[in-house]
Order: structure tokens, then sequence, then C-alpha cells
């Protein structure tokens, strides 16, 4: 537990690294998702704390997780997903344009 | 009557509609499109004639205890953005009629989405709901900037998803951060606790939301989507953008900051002033960088960041006097702007280009488009008696009043420096006709009726800014008073 939210910043730190040093479209979106899976990461954590039990109340338990962050992290993954869906399927048409995936290789916008 | 409910659901049942029509026959998409516009439209505008016995009002989905359900709110600083919902969309919509020729359902399906996440964020009262809102509008906007399927269009696309996707992380972290700090997402049981916890953290908190938001209204730094994506997108999904949703994403963090950490804490702090100076700067390098531009688009494009920064000084300024003036400008430009952005789609029929070195002698094949054009341009500069000099004048007296001379001075340099791009297509257009080839393309009334009405209705704000000035007026008692917009949310 002490080591989790030191985690969580060495993930964000790599997958922005990542976004920013890669040339190739696939590993952008693999940093972007690192640093969208930390966030959730993190939600997950701050729900939690030891001896909590799953927030399914049919009956009585005395520590529950905070089911607020999980709700907010199920919606984050179903977000994540569909932009991952988007920036994929712009990948396949680009590759298809261009027939490359090195994003300095694909510039026609200059003004 | 509860009718906020209805901006929600109208958009949502139309997109499934879309769907279900285009499938039977696909000359029922229009009239369910056209159905739905207009009836978002008259919320919108009957909400902003019965402002003063409905407002503000709360609408509680699902009847929960008011601390912990779905709050729906709508009070007197809603309805700067309701003044826009209530004419863009219509108009944007008539314009693509004849503009989009490809797939127009799923375009009209997408400027749904687009409209839903819009009201959503505008009138959304908890963080949770603000979030999802706020990705609805984003993703629709990713595939709307890439609904041409050019080159331009998806190379655009896939910048604006980048830059937008880590902008809407650090968003989902403020958010995280928020709760972790407050212990709820209620935007009216934020600012009590927001109050106990220690400045830093608040300091961080804030540059998170700042960051977040910013990259969707091109905040200066993080502003460099926002040309390539207009460059390569439909001239109606511009206007919508330019004329709604930029605005929607900057009055939800206008909303945010003052109700969350109040203008207390920016006094007490240098935030006032990196504010102001963060505007005075955006409104700067906009006018500096579009005077290099030679596509229409891109021109304009670097001009809404600019005008943007005007509204950011004036909101920065923490006074009652500069949010209204900030609100009467985020009007007044997103009207011109769409004004502008149809003239430039029409004259776009006579040349097939957006260059402006094209452009020469076009005032011989469209001789009353490109007056238009030139009064409009005349107009964004901020020359009476149009709606840009009521509230640049608006918001110079209320820096001079709050005593930022240096921003004052700047916001009428700035003017000047416009004066430069957009007098260029002006020149451009009146001389050195060389004769085109082929037949001068007849505007449909489609294409024409919008421009006109825009252009019209600027012009009257311009003569009479007291209609726009009495829904704005009270504006300021949300923003400035924390307690006035809890009491509205929580009740007594």
């Amino acid at each position: 537990m002490i080591l989790l939210y030191p985690t969580i910043v060495l993930l964000i730190c790599m997958g922005l690294y990542t976004v920013l040093t890669q040339t190739n479209m696939i590993k952008i979106i693999i940093g972007i998702s690192i640093v969208e899976s930390s966030i959730i990461l993190l939600l997950g954590a701050m729900a939690y704390f030891p001896g909590a039990a799953a927030p399914v109340l049919d009956h009585p338990f005395e520590l529950v997780a905070d089911p607020l962050p999980q709700a907010l992290g199920l919606t984050a993954i179903v977000i994540n997903a569909s932009t991952t869906a988007i920036m994929l399927a712009l990948v396949i048409k680009l590759h298809n344009r261009y027939d490359t995936l090195n994003i300095h290789e694909i510039k026609k916008l200059r003004g | 009557m509860d009718l906020l409910i209805w901006l929600i659901i109208i958009p949502l049942f139309t997109i499934f509609s879309i769907g279900i029509f285009n499938y039977i026959n696909k000359k029922f998409v229009l009239p369910v499109v056209f159905t739905s516009a207009i009836l978002q439209s008259g919320i919108a505008i009957y909400y902003i004639i019965n402002r003063n016995n409905l407002l503000p009002q709360l609408y509680n989905v699902g009847n929960w205890q008011r601390d912990i359900a779905i709050n729906l709110s709508i009070d007197n600083f809603t309805l700067v953005i309701f003044v826009l919902i209530a004419i863009m969309p219509l108009l944007s919509l008539l314009y693509s009629i004849t503009e989009i020729q490809r797939k127009p359902a799923k375009f009209y399906l997408l400027i749904n989405v687009l409209l839903l996440g819009a009201s959503g964020m505008v009138m959304t009262a908890d963080l949770f709901n603000f979030y999802v809102f706020f990705e609805i509008a984003s993703i629709s906007s990713y595939a709307l900037v890439a609904f041409r399927d050019e080159d331009i269009s998806l190379e655009a696309a896939f910048e604006y998803l980048i830059i937008g996707s880590i902008g809407s992380v650090f968003l989902l972290l403020g958010i995280v951060l928020t709760y972790q700090a407050t212990g709820t997402l209620n935007m009216a049981m934020i600012p009590g606790r927001m109050a106990e916890i220690p400045v830093i953290t608040r300091q961080v908190l804030m540059s998170l939301f700042i960051i977040g938001l910013g990259v969707k209204f091109a905040l200066v730094p993080l502003h460099a989507w926002m040309p390539d994506a207009y460059q390569g997108s439909p001239i109606s999904y511009i206007v919508l953008s330019s004329g709604l949703v930029v605005n929607v994403y900057f009055f939800v963090l206008v909303r945010i900051l003052f109700i969350f950490f109040g203008v207390e804490f920016f006094q007490e702090t240098i935030f006032t002033n990196l504010i102001v100076g963060w505007g005075v700067l955006s409104m700067l390098f906009g006018h500096g960088a579009a005077l290099q531009q030679d596509n229409l688009k891109r021109l304009f494009a670097y001009s809404t960041i600019a005008q943007l920064g005007y509204v950011i000084i004036a909101f920065g300024l923490g006074t009652e006097a500069g949010i209204v003036a900030g609100s009467f400008h985020l009007i007044s430009h997103a009207l011109l702007k769409g004004a502008i952005f149809f003239t430039a789609g029409n004259l776009h029929k006579a040349t097939g280009s957006y260059q402006i070195r094209e452009m020469k002698g076009m005032a011989e094949k469209m001789p009353v488009m490109s007056i238009i054009f030139v009064l409009m341009l005349i107009a964004m500069v901020g020359i009476p008696p149009s709606n840009i000099f009521v509230s640049k004048w608006l918001i110079l007296s209320a820096a001079v009043e709050a005593g930022y001379l240096l921003p004052a001075f700047m916001i009428v340099f700035g003017s000047f420096l416009s004066l430069g791009y957009y007098l260029r297509p002006v020149i451009t257009i009146y001389t050195g006709y060389t004769g085109f080839p082929g037949k001068l393309p007849l505007l449909k009334f489609n294409e024409y009726f919008p421009t006109l009405l825009l252009a019209g209705i600027c012009l009257i704000i311009g003569l009479f800014p007291g209609y726009i000035l009495n829904i704005i007026d009270t504006a300021p008692e949300f923003l400035l008073e924390q307690s006035n917009f809890i009491i509205h949310i929580l009740g007594g």
C-alpha cells in the first residue's frame, strides 16, 4: 500500500514521457492508455482501505469500500475504451493514406 | 414548468430516431432533425423570456436527497449559453443541408451528440455528470473533425484526439483529487469544504481544472489543435464549435473557478494578475499568429483564440462589471464569428479554395456577399455600431475601473493589430480582378439566410445592446456570491 501512490505517479510520468517522445502513432496511443489506466488505478486506490469489503450491500458489512470512485472508474474505463477505439480507427485510415505510422511523415497541415 | 431535462432527452431521442428513420426512409431524417433543433431552441428561448419568474430553477433527477442527487440547474449565468443554444444549432444545421452531401444522417447524429454534451455540461451541478457530458461532447467533436474524410481532416483529428485525451486525463485527475480532498462531487457542497483545505492543494486543483478545460477552449499554450481542426472540418461544425461548444467549455471553467475557489481566493493570491496577464498573452498571440495566415479558416481560428483572450481578461478582473462585459463579449463574438464563417463558406463556392491569395477580385463575382463579409470583418475590429464595439467598450471600462490600465491599453493595441489581418482579405477581394473561369454559383436559400440572419442579429445587438444586457445583468449574482449558488442547489 505504501508503494501504491508512488507507482501511480511513476505510471503517469511514464505515459506522458511515451506520448512526448515516441514518433510511432501506436506507441503514442499506448502512452495515453498508460496515463488513463494509472488514473483508474488511483480511483481504485482511493476507494480501498485495509479490511474493506466490496460495496455490495446485500447483507450488513461494517467496513465497505467507497463506491463512488469505483463508479467513476467504471465510467472512465468505458470512455477510455471508446477514445482508444477512435484513435485506432484513425490510425488505420491514416496508414491507408500515407503508408506509414511515423507522425513526422504525416504533415500536410502547415499554414 | 420543468423543461430542463428535455434539453437532454430531446437530443438523445433524436440520436436514436435518426438511426431508425435512416433505415426506413431517408426522407424522414431532415424533418426529425429540424423538429428536434427547433424544440431545443424553443426551450432555450422559453427560459430566456420567462427568466424573471422561472429562474433559478433546479431539476432533481429521481428525487433523491439534494446532496447526493443528480441535479440539473439553471440560473442567470447559464442564460449566457442559452442565448447561443437558442440561435447557433438551428442555423448551423440549416447551413449543413447543402454542405454535407456524404452521409448526412451520420453528421446529424454526431451534431446531436455534441449538443447533448454541451447542454448537459452547462446545466449539470455535479462533477461526475459533468465529466460524462464533457467526454460525450469531446468524442463527438473528434469524430466531427474527421468527418470530411480527407487527408488533412484525419491528421487534424488525430492531433486533436491526442491533445484532447491528455487534457481530459488532467481534468479527471482534478475531479478525482477534488473528491479525495473534499469527499463530495456535488458542486454546491465543494466550496464549503474547499475553504478548509491547504492553499497549495487548492492551487494544484485549480491548475488541473485550468489545463483540462483550457485544452478544449484553446488557451494559448494548448491551442495548437484549433487551427488544424478548423482547416479540415466542415463549416457547419466550425460554426457550432466556435459559436457554442468552445464557449461552453469556457463557461464551465469560469463556473468551477468562481464557485469552488471564490473571488477572494483569487484576490488574496496572485491569480487575478496571472489570469488577466494570460488573457493579454492569448490575445496578442492570437492576433500575431493570425497575421501570418493565408487560409481563411486558420485565420479565423486564430482570431477566435484572440477573442477568447478578451473574455479571459474580462472574467479575470473578478468584478461585476467584468463578468457582464465578458458574458457580452462571449455572446457577441460567437454570433459574429458564426456569421463570418458562414460568409467564408459562401465565398468558397466561387473559388473552391480558402486561400486568401486565390480570392482576387471576388467582389465582382459575388458583390452582395463580399460587402457583407467586409462589413463583418470591420465589425470584428470593433467599429461602432457593431456589437463587438459595445463589448470591447464594456471590457475596457471594466478594466480601467478595476485599475488594470496596461491590459486596457493592450485591448486597444490588440484591436489595431487585428485590423492588419482583417483588412488583408478585404484588399484582396476588391483588387486585381482577373476573371474566374466557369459560371457564377447561385447561393441557395439555406446558404445565405443563416449568414444574413446572424449579421442582422449582430447589428441589432450593436444598436440596441440593452436586449442582451437585460438578459445577463444578473449573471454575476450567481458567480461572485457562492452562497447564492449553494442555496439554489441545496435549498435553504
